[in-house]
C-alpha cells in the first residue's frame, strides 16, 4: 500500500466564497470529498444549492479553488464549462427532457456513435438503478416520481462521472417512496463507484444515506463529519438544534469535576469534558425518560404527540423549566400527570456566550 | 428549500444575458417604438397655434363624439354580452353547452369589415350608430367572452359553494364572489374590445360611419399625410392610452382569478328552470346576427355574383400573396418573438421589461399609426424601402409581435431553465443544448405563433391598404377595392376566402379557453 501514491479526492473545495453582490451566500468554505455521499444539510436558504451549483459550474465563485478528481475547475477566477467538468448533476424533480423517453433521456450524455447502438447500454443503466428496462420507451409523464428520479440518476452516470450532484432529489416523492429510492440511489452510485455530493434540508435522510455530513448554515459549514458523529458530538448548539431533537438548559460545571454538569435536570455526565463555568447543555429527547413521580425530576405532564412507533411528550419541570422527551408507544403518560424525569447516558455542554 | 422555484429564479436574474441578445432585443424595442415616436416628433414639429386651430373644429368634434360614443357603448354592450353568454355556458344547465360554445366564438372568424359587409349588403338601416354599435358589438363580443370562458372555467367552484353555504342565492354568488374573481378577465376582454374598436377602419367605412380611424384615412387619402392625418393619430394614440391605464386602474391589486392549485372540478350547475327557454331564445338571437346574417348575406352575394362571372385568376393571385404575406409576416413576427421571450423568461430585469413592454405599446396602436408612421419614415430615412413589400411585413411585424410573444412565451415558460443546465452538465455546448433540448419542445409553441400571426396577416386591412406594394392585391384589398364600390357580388370571393382563412385560428382559440389544448 505504501507504494501506490493515495488517490485524489473527489472533490476539494478551497476558501470558497460565492455572492450575488449584496453578501455573500457562501462564506470561505473549505470541503473535500474522498469517495462515497457526502451530504450538505442546513435550511433553506443556507447556501446549499448554491454551493452544488458552484461546484457544478452554473454559479462562478467570487473567490476559492474547486479541484474534481485532482483536476482543477475553478482557480483564479478562471472556471471550466459545466460541459468539461465530468461531473453528473441530478436537480430537484429530476429534470428529464419531456421530449426524449427513458432511453433516449439515459443515453443524452453519450457520445453521439454510442447513442446508436444503446439498447443494450440503456439496459444495463436502467439496471444499475434497479428499473426493468420495459420502461425504456415510456415518456417522463408516465413514469412516477420516484421512477424519474432513478432514470435521472442512470443519466447522470452514463458518461461515467467521477462524481454525482444530488440537488434535493428526493424532497418531491412522498414518504415512503423516498427512503426506497433514496436507499436505490446509494446503491447505483456504489456499483458504478461514483463520489457523490447530496443536497438536502432532511436530517434523516442526511444521517441514513451519507457517508459523510456536512452541516451548513449561513453559508459556512459548522461541521463535518460522520453521521453518528454528528449527531452524537454535535461542534456547537446550532448543530445540535438542527439534527436530532434536543432541549437546551442553562447549566454549570465545576472546575473541580469538568466531566459532569448540574442544571435543571440534576447532575449529568458529559461526553466531552466542558471549560468551568455558565454552559449550555443539550440533552437529546431521547435520552429524556419519563417514570414514575417518586423517582428523577419532579414534572407535570403538558401535552402528548403519538406517532405510532414512539412519542413525544412536553413536560414542565418543577422549577419552571420545558423539557421535551422521546418515549415508547406503550407508556404515554396523559397531560396533567405528575411524573418524574431521568436522563439517561451522557450529554454535551457547549460555552454559553453562544445562542442560536 | 420549499422556496426554491422563486430562489431560484431569482438566482439566475443575475446571470448577464449574451450581447447578441441584447442588440436584438433592443432593435425590437426601437422599432415597436417607431410608430409612437413618429406621431410624438410630427406633432412636436408643428406650430403652437396650427394643432389647436385643427383640432378645435366642429367636424373633428363629430368625429371625437362619434369615436366615444362608439367607445361606450360598443364596449359596454360587448361586456354585457360576452360575461353573460360565459356565465351562461359555463355555469348552468344549458342544454348542448358544447355546440353553444363553439357558436358563440363563431364570429372571430368573420372579420369585422366582411361582417359589416354582410350587413349593410342587407339592410341600409345599419348605416347610423345603432347600426354600427351593432356591427361592432356582434364582431367583437367574443373577445370578452373567451377570456371569461376560462376564468370561470380556472375559477374554484368551492368558493362558489362557500357563497352558498354562507346563504347566497345563485344571483348573490353571481354578484359578490363570481363576478369580482372574475373581473381581470372581464376586464382585459373590454380592452380589447377598446383597442379594436378604436383601430376599425373597414366595417365604419362601409356603415358610413364616421370616426377617428376612418377620418385618418380619409385625410391620408385626400392630401396624403398631411399633419392633420398625423394630429388625429395623435388624438387616436391619447384615446389608446387612456384605455390602457384605465384598465391598470381598475384592475388595481386585484389578484388573479384562482388562488391555489385545485382540480379543475365542476361543480353543481345553476338550473334555468323557467327561464331556459328565454336564455335558449336569446342565445340563438345573438347567434343569428352575429353568425347567420353576415354568412347568408355573403352566400347569396356570392350566389347572385358569380352567376354572373368569377375572375379565378385574379382570386388564385390575390390568395397567392395573401398566403405568402402571412407565411412572412408570421415567420418573421416568430423569428423577433424568440430573442424578446428569451429574455423575458430567462433574464428578467429592467432590460427585459422595457422590451418586453414596448413591444407590447405598439401592439396596442391601431394598425392606422403604424402605417401612416412607417409610410413617413420610410420616405424619411429609408427612400428605397418605400413602397416595398418590406415596409409591410415590418409593420405585421411590430402590429402582431405581442401574439407571437403571448404564444412563444407560453411554451418557453414551459421549459424550466434547469434542462438546459442538466444538458451542460451532460457535455453539450450552449449551442447544442439548445439544438437538443429547447428548441424541440418550444417547437410546438413556434408553430403556433407563425399560425396566429400568419392568420393576423391574412385578415389585416387597414396598414395593407396604405402599405402594400402597388400591384400586390391581397384577399383584403381586393375585397375592400370591391365591397367599398359597392360591387357586393364581386367582392364576396374573397370574403368567402377571408372567412375559411380565419376558422382554424378561431377554433383553435375556442379550444384553448376551454383549457382541452395541450
Amino acid at each position: 500500500m505504501t507504494a501506490a501514491p493515495p488517490a485524489p479526492p473527489a472533490l476539494e473545495a478551497r476558501g470558497l466564497s460565492v455572492g450575488y453582490g449584496d453578501g455573500d451566500v457562501v462564506h470561505d468554505l473549505d470541503l473535500t470529498v474522498t469517495d462515497g455521499v457526502t451530504a450538505i444539510l442546513g435550511p433553506s436558504g443556507c447556501g446549499k444549492t448554491t454551493l452544488l451549483r458552484t461546484v457544478a459550474g452554473f454559479v462562478t465563485p467570487r473567490t476559492g479553488t474547486v479541484t474534481v478528481a485532482g483536476r482543477p475547475v475553478v482557480a483564479d477566477r478562471t472556471a471550466v464549462a459545466p460541459r468539461h467538468r465530468r461531473l453528473g448533476y441530478v436537480p430537484q424533480e429530476g429534470g428529464l427532457f419531456p421530449h426524449l423517453d427513458v432511453a433516449a433521456n439515459v443515453v443524452f450524455g453519450l457520445p453521439r456513435s454510442q447513442r446508436r447502438a444503446a439498447r443494450a447500454t440503456v439496459a444495463s443503466l436502467l439496471e444499475l438503478v434497479d428499473l426493468p428496462d420495459t420502461l425504456a420507451d415510456r415518456y417522463p409523464h408516465e413514469l412516477s416520481g420516484g421512477q424519474q428520479q432513478r432514470v435521472a440518476l442512470a443519466r447522470a452516470l452514463a458518461p461515467r462521472p467521477s462524481m454525482v450532484l444530488l440537488d434535493e432529489p428526493f424532497s418531491s416523492l412522498d414518504a415512503g417512496l423516498r427512503e426506497e429510492t433514496g436507499r436505490a440511489v446509494v446503491r447505483a452510485l456504489r456499483r458504478r463507484g461514483a463520489a457523490a455530493l447530496l443536497v438536502t434540508h432532511d436530517q434523516g435522510e442526511a444521517l441514513s444515506l451519507a457517508d459523510q455530513v456536512a452541516v451548513m448554515h449561513s453559508g459556512r459549514l459548522l461541521q463535518v463529519g460522520r453521521p453518528a458523529a454528528v449527531y452524537l458530538s454535535p461542534a456547537d448548539e446550532r448543530v445540535a438544534d438542527f439534527v436530532g431533537l434536543s432541549v437546551f438548559l442553562d447549566g454549570t460545571v465545576a472546575g473541580s469535576a469538568p466531566g459532569a454538569v448540574r442544571c435543571a435536570l440534576g447532575e449529568i455526565g458529559l461526553r466531552s469534558p466542558a471549560p468551568a463555568g455558565p454552559v449550555r447543555v443539550a440533552v437529546r429527547a431521547e435520552q429524556v425518560q419519563v417514570t414514575s413521580a417518586e423517582r428523577g425530576v419532579a414534572a407535570e405532564v403538558l401535552d402528548t404527540s403519538f406517532f405510532g412507533h414512539d412519542a413525544t411528550v412536553r413536560v414542565r419541570l418543577a422549577t419552571g423549566e420545558l423539557v421535551v422527551a422521546r418515549t415508547p408507544a406503550g407508556v404515554v403518560p396523559l397531560p396533567g400527570e405528575r411524573v418524574g424525569v431521568v436522563v439517561t447516558g451522557d450529554v454535551v455542554a457547549f460555552a454559553s456566550d453562544r445562542r442560536p | 428549500m420549499t422556496a426554491v422555484p422563486a430562489g431560484t429564479g431569482g438566482r439566475r436574474a443575475h446571470q448577464r444575458a449574451p450581447w447578441p441578445l441584447v442588440l436584438i432585443g433592443l432593435l425590437v424595442a426601437a422599432a415597436s417604438l417607431v410608430p409612437l415616436g413618429y406621431v410624438l416628433w410630427t406633432t412636436s414639429e408643428l406650430e403652437p397655434g396650427q394643432a389647436s386651430d385643427f383640432l378645435v373644429r366642429p367636424r373633428v368634434g363629430e368625429l371625437l363624439w362619434n369615436t366615444v360614443r362608439l367607445l361606450l357603448v360598443g364596449t359596454a354592450l360587448s361586456v354585457a354580452l360576452g360575461t353573460a353568454a360565459a356565465w351562461v355556458v359555463e355555469r348552468t344547465d344549458l342544454p348542448g353547452r358544447g355546440w353553444w360554445h363553439g357558436l358563440l366564438c363563431a364570429p372571430l372568424a368573420v372579420p369585422a369589415f366582411v361582417n359589416g359587409y354582410g350587413w349593410v349588403s342587407t339592410t341600409h338601416a345599419v348605416q347610423s350608430f345603432g347600426g354600427a354599435v351593432l356591427v361592432v358589438t356582434l364582431s367583437y363580443y367574443p373577445l370578452v367572452y373567451l377570456p371569461t370562458v376560462a376564468a370561470l372555467r380556472r375559477l374554484d367552484p368551492s368558493v362558489e359553494e362557500v357563497a352558498q353555504s354562507l346563504g347566497h342565492g345563485a344571483r348573490g354568488v353571481f354578484w359578490r364572489v363570481t363576478l369580482p374573481a372574475i373581473s381581470p378577465a372581464v376586464l382585459g376582454g373590454a380592452l380589447l374590445v377598446g383597442l379594436h374598436l378604436l383601430a376599425e377602419y373597414g366595417a365604419l367605412q362601409l356603415l358610413n360611419y364616421p370616426t377617428l380611424t376612418t377620418a385618418i384615412l380619409q385625410q391620408y387619402a385626400t392630401v396624403f399625410n398631411g399633419p392633420q392625418a398625423t394630429l388625429l393619430a395623435l388624438v387616436l394614440v391619447g384615446f389608446c392610452a387612456v384605455l390602457l391605464v384605465l384598465e391598470l386602474a381598475l384592475r388595481g391589486r386585484r389578484r388573479r382569478s384562482r388562488v391555489g392549485s385545485g382540480v379543475s372540478r365542476t361543480g353543481e350547475r345553476v338550473p334555468l328552470g323557467r327561464s331556459r327557454a328565454a336564455v335558449v331564445a336569446g342565445l340563438s338571437l345573438l347567434v343569428a346576427l352575429a353568425l347567420v346574417v353576415p354568412v347568408a348575406s355573403l352566400l347569396r352575394w356570392l350566389v347572385r355574383g358569380t352567376s354572373t362571372r368569377l375572375d379565378v385568376d385574379s382570386l388564385l393571385g390575390a390568395l397567392g400573396s395573401t398566403l405568402a404575406l402571412a407565411a412572412a409576416g408570421g415567420a418573421l413576427a416568430t423569428a423577433l418573438a424568440v430573442p424578446v421571450v428569451w429574455l423575458a423568461v430567462r433574464h428578467r430585469g429592467p432590460l427585459a421589461t422595457l422590451v418586453e413592454r414596448s413591444t407590447y405599446v405598439a401592439g396596442s396602436l391601431p394598425g392606422i399609426v403604424v402605417a401612416l408612421a412607417l409610410v413617413t419614415v420610410s420616405i424619411r430615412v429609408l427612400p428605397a424601402l418605400y413602397q416595398t413589400v418590406v415596409v409591410l411585413l415590418a409593420a405585421y411585424a411590430v402590429l402582431f409581435l405581442p401574439r407571437a410573444v403571448v404564444s412563444v412565451r407560453a411554451s418557453l415558460e414551459l421549459v424550466p431553465p434547469g434542462l438546459d443546465e442538466v444538458a451542460r452538465s451532460l457535455g453539450c455546448s450552449g449551442p447544442a443544448a439548445a439544438a437538443r433540448v429547447t428548441v424541440p419542445l418550444v417547437a410546438p409553441g413556434l408553430a403556433a405563433s407563425v399560425a396566429l400571426v400568419s392568420l393576423a396577416v391574412s385578415t389585416e386591412l387597414t396598414a395593407t391598404l396604405l402599405l402594400a406594394p402597388i400591384g400586390t392585391e391581397t384577399l383584403s384589398t381586393r375585397f375592400w377595392s370591391d365591397a367599398s364600390s359597392v360591387a357586393y357580388g364581386a367582392a364576396a370571393p374573397y370574403a368567402l376566402a377571408l372567412v375559411l382563412l380565419s376558422v382554424p385560428a378561431t377554433w383553435l382559440l375556442g379550444r384553448v379557453s376551454l383549457g382541452g389544448a395541450s
